[in-house]
């Protein structure tokens, strides 16, 4: 497939869903499109993706055949793994769902989550820094679900305020531009069986890839962590490149564990100056505190891409500004030196790289626009993560002097976050605790 | 658990006051009657005020507790006299630095059966700002026991820790009680060794929870354990000779040459070592400052391995000597030819399968599927007897990086849910 082309020429591609166990029977009928990406299941877990021609509107078997031969090392690695973990008994989550501002893509989220409240799951939305009370008004309809309003912006403040709202031990986190699978909440808290497991990821895959800015970020792996399962501790692999492991679209955390690793920082996160990597910077610090992470690709989330090639572009450049905004929070927070060495690495093996094979117009370059922006996202990060920094810490400030007018009780002294982790994470849990509804 | 059984448990300590007190408070709010136990703290070489804490102790403990004294500063003779002087039939080992849950007693007792050993899970618990190289050791504790926990695991005598481990006083001077000439650390795998000897089985019991908090750090590990760690794995090797070509193993031609070169600087350089170490220990402190992680991992694997060897150094003398030693050991058992070959496809009936399994422990065993050979199971000096959930899991184990073993191990499990094999 070539993605070069002009912006007419590319065309719709069609997402569907091929079960290993029947699919002799499988006939993938697609009108309309030319294209097709299909994920391969067994038994529940995604063991593989393929993209494919589409003839007459229909995949030809010949080609399923050939692509679903990839699959066979992750159905191995799945059915090897399957019966490693002792038998599990059934717990409870919070699933927190940080949203703003999107009530059109929320509306679609929740009707799949609801059945998990029957099982005694507890559904907690947070409404961050809305603009109207749109969002607030569509959870009003589902009794069952909490909904916290959290008006500083940011979605690590957003992601604190729903840890610190969640009563159970383990709590799930996804996006309202996301949907869930079935048997996604089982199969990420299977992974807590072992006590150092802190962190369990899932996969994620594309809802749907209708536009060029979708089918180009898929097609970059833009969430593609791979299908087999991997535990990663601080043994195999550098807490700096934590962010390869995965999204906080997809995850669960185990809370006893918060005690030691803090919360997420709040200067950090979209909605902020700093953009993006509130998720990446927690996972360094789980694995830098000896935790665990698990890659689970048995717990699936559907993820809507942005559309516009503009959306695109932000997205993209926010994923520039993340990485080194956290990188800067490491090295300033964490005493983390190593930092200064991978992070010019980096920026010279992947940013400077990218923007070089664009201008010699090498095979497999990135389009030029986003190769730049990137580039330019890198080089503001640091600084933009200092400005974040100040406006939290001033924002913290006048709450202070809110505080001591109002005199809010500390609701949530169940958390018992320590001194020294509350300096972790730059706020403490009191100020976290300020009830602002 | 009926008044017959009795537990001892026998606490050793060394000026560790205020652990030992913790320690005791904790086992005052056991689940288990406090009346039908009773602890014995063994002081060695105490000047802390230890005695006076544990007299006090004694007037209001709901336990019986029983106080002794000596001073041979060695771990194993601490325990071995705590142990004479139990009552009860049952000891359980407990360091002092372990916080016993209310239910690890009841555990114990509970998973105790004839010929079994019971280990118990010792949590690990990092102090308020951790370094490295505790992170790490937690992650090996957790590690460990989570391997240990799998029904299939077959037990080494490395798996035998005494910090909180209980057996029965029969047993425990069938065979003679921990060696005393092993002083350091260690003293517990030999123990191990010829507990599996004679033909005991272990159990490990993750309700037995215990919470540890070691507060070791790296340079005490690096300088004392792991120098002890050589001296005792020497000792070890000298008693039990068929171990010691696996203790050492490959002492010539390591895999890495750099091991190769460290082990000939031990062996000429141990009496000198303070002032090598030492430097080496401030650039890892410094690395640890920097934060490279590699490079830090680096060189505490240089310094262990540095340390280990100095160790072994110390007690033989040197190297000619050395490698005689280990000439006169049988080498390490591999799979003899005639070793017998268990079909995976067509499983023996399960007395059969129970001879055979006996047989190959000392010779080996090797497993097929239909006809194809799939996996060697060498003899292993030093572990359990082999039983069928050991195959099961060592399938399971080469599964996850080979084609072959990956389809045995399905087999196996659909075997054994057919036949219903105790499992």
């Amino acid at each position: 497939m070539k993605l070069r082309k002009s912006k007419e020429q590319i065309k719709p591609v069609a997402v569907c869903e091929v079960d290993i166990e029947q699919f002799k029977n499988v006939h993938i009928r697609l009108k309309n499109y030319e294209q097709a990406f299909i994920i391969f299941r067994f038994k529940g877990a995604v063991v593989g993706q393929a993209w494919t021609k589409v003839n007459n509107g229909e995949v030809s078997a010949a080609d399923l055949d050939e692509s679903i031969k990839t699959t066979a090392w992750a159905i191995w690695k799945y059915l090897a793994c399957q019966n490693k973990n002792a038998p599990w008994s059934p717990t409870t989550a919070s699933i927190v769902i940080c949203t703003r501002d999107r009530t059109a893509d929320l509306s679609q989220c929740l009707p799949e989550l609801l059945h998990l409240t029957k099982e005694g799951h507890e559904i907690i939305v947070v409404d961050n820094c809305p603009s109207n009370d749109s969002t607030a008004r569509l959870v009003a309809r589902y009794p069952q679900i909490h909904y916290i309003l959290e008006p500083r912006p940011g979605a690590g403040t957003a992601r604190n305020r729903g840890i610190l709202a969640a009563t159970k031990e383990f709590i799930a986190f996804t996006d309202d531009d996301a949907r869930v699978d079935s048997s996604w909440l089982p199969a990420l808290l299977r992974n807590f069986n072992d006590p150092m497991v802190a962190v369990v990821l899932g996969i994620t895959m594309p809802l749907e890839l209708e536009t060029r800015a979708q089918i180009w970020f898929e097609w970059k792996d833009g969430f593609g962590r791979g299908f087999l399962r991997s535990e990663h501790d601080i043994n195999n692999i550098n807490p700096l490149i934590a962010g390869k492991l995965g999204a906080s679209v997809n995850m669960a955390v185990r809370r006893s564990a918060l005690k030691e690793i803090g919360l997420f920082d709040e200067a950090l996160g979209p909605g902020t100056i700093a953009l993006c990597g509130e998720d990446h910077e927690f996972f360094y610090r789980t694995l830098a505190r000896g935790f665990r992470i698990v890659y689970e690709p048995s717990a699936l989330v559907r993820h809507r891409h942005r559309r516009k090639w503009k959306a695109l572009r932000k997205t993209i450049h926010s994923y520039g500004v993340g990485v080194f905004a956290w990188w800067t929070r490491a090295l300033l927070v964490e005493k983390e030196f190593s930092v200064i060495y991978f992070g010019f690495r980096w920026f010279l093996q992947y940013h400077v790289r990218n923007l070089i094979q664009c201008l010699l117009r090498r095979p497999g370059r990135i389009p030029l626009d986003l190769a730049w922006i990137e580039f330019h996202g890198a080089l503001a990060g640091p600084f933009r993560y200092w400005r974040s920094r100040n406006q939290v810490k001033k924002r913290k400030k006048s709450i202070n002097d809110e505080k001591s007018i109002i005199n809010v009780a500390d609701q949530h002294g169940e958390m018992n976050i320590t001194n020294s982790n509350q300096m972790n994470c730059g706020l403490s849990t009191t100020d976290l605790n300020v009830e602002v509804e | 658990m009926s008044q017959a059984f009795h537990p001892s448990i026998v606490i050793p300590t060394h000026n560790r006051k205020f652990m030992l007190s913790r320690c005791l408070t904790a086992l005052s709010h056991q689940t288990y009657p406090a009346n039908e136990f009773e602890v014995i703290v063994v002081a060695d070489a105490c000047n802390d005020g230890t005695a006076a804490m544990v007299l006090e102790y004694s007037h209001r403990s709901p336990f019986r507790l029983i106080l002794l004294e000596h001073s041979a500063k060695s771990a194993a003779a601490t325990r071995n006299l705590g142990a004479n002087e139990a009552h009860g039939k049952i000891l359980l080992f407990l360091d002092d630095d372990i916080i016993p849950q209310p239910g690890l007693l009841i555990a114990h007792l509970e998973a105790q059966h004839k010929n079994r050993i019971v280990l118990g899970y010792s949590k690990p618990v990092v102090p308020e700002h951790p370094s490295w190289w505790q992170y790490d050791a937690r992650l090996w504790w957790e590690n460990h026991y989570k391997k240990t926990k799998d029904p299939g695991y077959r037990f080494c005598y490395r798996d035998f820790f005494s910090g909180n481990v209980s057996m029965s006083a029969k047993l425990f001077r069938q065979v003679g009680g921990f060696d005393t000439r092993i002083s350091g650390t260690c003293e517990d795998y030999e123990l191990g060794l010829r507990l599996l000897k004679a033909g005991i089985s272990f159990h490990y019991a993750p309700n037995a929870i215990g919470f540890h908090n070691d507060f070791t750090d790296l340079p005490q590990w690096l300088l004392r354990r792991i120098k002890e760690e050589g001296i005792a794995d020497v000792l070890i090797a000298d008693r039990h000779p068929e171990m010691r070509n696996i203790l050492f193993d490959n002492f010539e031609n390591p895999k890495e040459q750099w091991r190769r070169s460290l082990r000939k600087l031990a062996f000429c350089s141990f009496k000198y070592s303070h002032t090598i170490e030492k430097r080496l220990l401030n650039m890892i402190s410094t690395v640890e400052k920097l934060r490279f992680r590699g490079t830090w991992r680096i060189m505490v694997g240089i310094l262990r391995e540095y340390k280990y060897w100095c160790g072994v150094a110390i007690t033989i003398g040197n190297k000619r000597k050395f490698v005689n030693w280990l000439q006169e050991a049988p080498m390490p058992p591999i799979v003899a030819s005639n070793a017998p070959i268990i079909d995976i496809a067509r499983l023996p009936s399960v007395n059969q399968l129970k001879k055979v399994l006996e047989h190959s422990t000392k010779v080996g065993l090797r497993l097929a599927l239909e006809g194809i050979e799939v996996l060697n199971l060498p003899p292993i000096p030093g572990s359990e007897p082999l039983k069928i959930e050991h195959l099961h899991y060592a399938l399971q184990e080469a599964a996850e990086h080979q084609f072959i073993p990956a389809m045995a191990w399905h087999k196996i499990i659909s075997n054994i849910e057919k036949t219903s094999y105790v499992y």
